[in-house]
């Protein structure tokens, strides 16, 4: 079942979006990979830290929202995460709830959203 | 290159109750991490132990990953979490289920060995193999299960009064609970009668096995004393 989130909590749930984002199109990742894909899909304007992307992905894989399979890779072993049935729903919900943060940002901020450069 | 970069961190994850197995993967998990940071380093033109010790540096110190690991939900073992039943509960349906499972084939074997066999229940040598099998199963059961279940404890982290919970228990089981056969010598069928006597603790025979699991604290107290990452603060 997937559970309903509160959009207020949003921020909690944001390294576990991006990693079951990461896995939406069916690929196996490794932590590693994720963590390198996280960077540079966004630009560098997103990093995950090991200290996040481990325990978030052993808690995805205890709620059953991801899958693991290791395999041997240069004599060393390494586990792969892929994404789960239940995953997809938790993905497809997080993703709703997700828009309508940003959309209610966009309401608060207006055209400003689009003037402010990064910095 | 150190192979025990991570030692440290998988004593400190399994003192905090991680579950070996998960601080098993967890630990080749950040191996690998660091390995490929370390290679792409070094095809960025770093040299070899400059990479290495950047790569170290990237992952973050241990009391950083130690934070981030056991704040996660659900990391930390079932029995650091709920101890009472891990510890208290767990220890004590399983003495009261194999005290009664093993008296309930023993006294098969017995029905049956009097109706086709023919045996004499009340033969000395019979007599003496059913009191010694008693004796061993009631001293041995305790003593197995408190070490099991102090080991248990002292691996994942638990403080020394859950062991002395165990301890405490299982002795207290062992000197009360009482499973007794009772066959009727040229009859058929038996009884088996199951419960709890308070006053058997001053038995001729109970004693023993009620003290067996002091001697299992005892050598839990040591171990834990020779092991430095392993709690023995009182709670």
């Amino acid at each position: 079942m997937v559970r309903e989130k509160n959009p207020t909590n949003f921020m909690n749930g944001v390294p576990e979006l991006l990693l079951l984002g990461m896995l939406a199109d069916g690929s196996e990742m490794y932590g590693y990979e994720l963590a390198r894909e996280v960077r540079d899909r966004t630009g560098g304007a997103l990093s995950m830290s090991e200290g996040v992307i481990y325990p978030t992905l052993h808690t995805l894989e205890l709620d059953r929202l991801v899958g693991t399979r290791r395999r041997e890779v240069n004599g060393r072993p390494r586990i792969y995460y892929r994404l789960t049935a239940r995953g997809k729903r938790r993905l497809a919900a997080a993703t709703h709830d997700w828009s309508r943060v940003a959309r209610a940002i966009k309401l608060i901020l207006g055209d400003s959203a689009d003037v402010i450069k990064p910095v | 290159m150190s192979l025990n970069r991570f030692d440290r961190l998988a004593r400190d994850l399994a003192a905090a109750g991680v579950a070996p197995r998960r601080v098993q993967r967890i630990i080749g998990e950040l191996e690998d991490h660091h390995q490929c940071l370390t290679d792409d380093l070094v095809a960025e033109g770093a040299m070899q132990e400059i990479a290495i010790s950047q790569a170290r540096e990237r992952l973050g110190s241990d009391e950083q990953l130690l934070g981030g690991l056991t704040a996660a939900p659900g990391l930390v073992s079932f029995t650091r979490r709920f101890p009472a039943v891990a510890l208290g509960a767990v220890p004590t349906l399983i003495f009261v289920m194999i005290s009664i499972a093993w008296v309930v084939p023993f006294a098969l074997a017995l029905g049956a060995a009097r109706d086709r066999l023919g045996m004499d229940l009340e033969h000395p040598v019979a007599r003496a193999s059913v009191w010694w099998i008693d004796r061993v199963i009631d001293l041995m059961l305790p003593a197995t299960l408190a070490w099991l279940f102090c080991d248990t404890a002292r691996r994942r982290g638990c403080s020394v009064v859950w062991s002395l919970t165990v301890c405490t228990l299982v002795g207290l089981l062992a000197a009360t609970m009482f499973t007794e056969i009772v066959l009727p010598i040229n009859g058929t069928g038996g009884l088996l009668l199951v419960g709890f006597d308070p006053r058997s603790v001053f038995g001729t025979h109970q004693w023993l096995p009620a003290l067996a699991p002091l001697g299992v604290m005892a050598a839990d107290f040591i171990l834990r004393q020779s092991d430095a990452t392993t709690p023995m603060e009182v709670l």
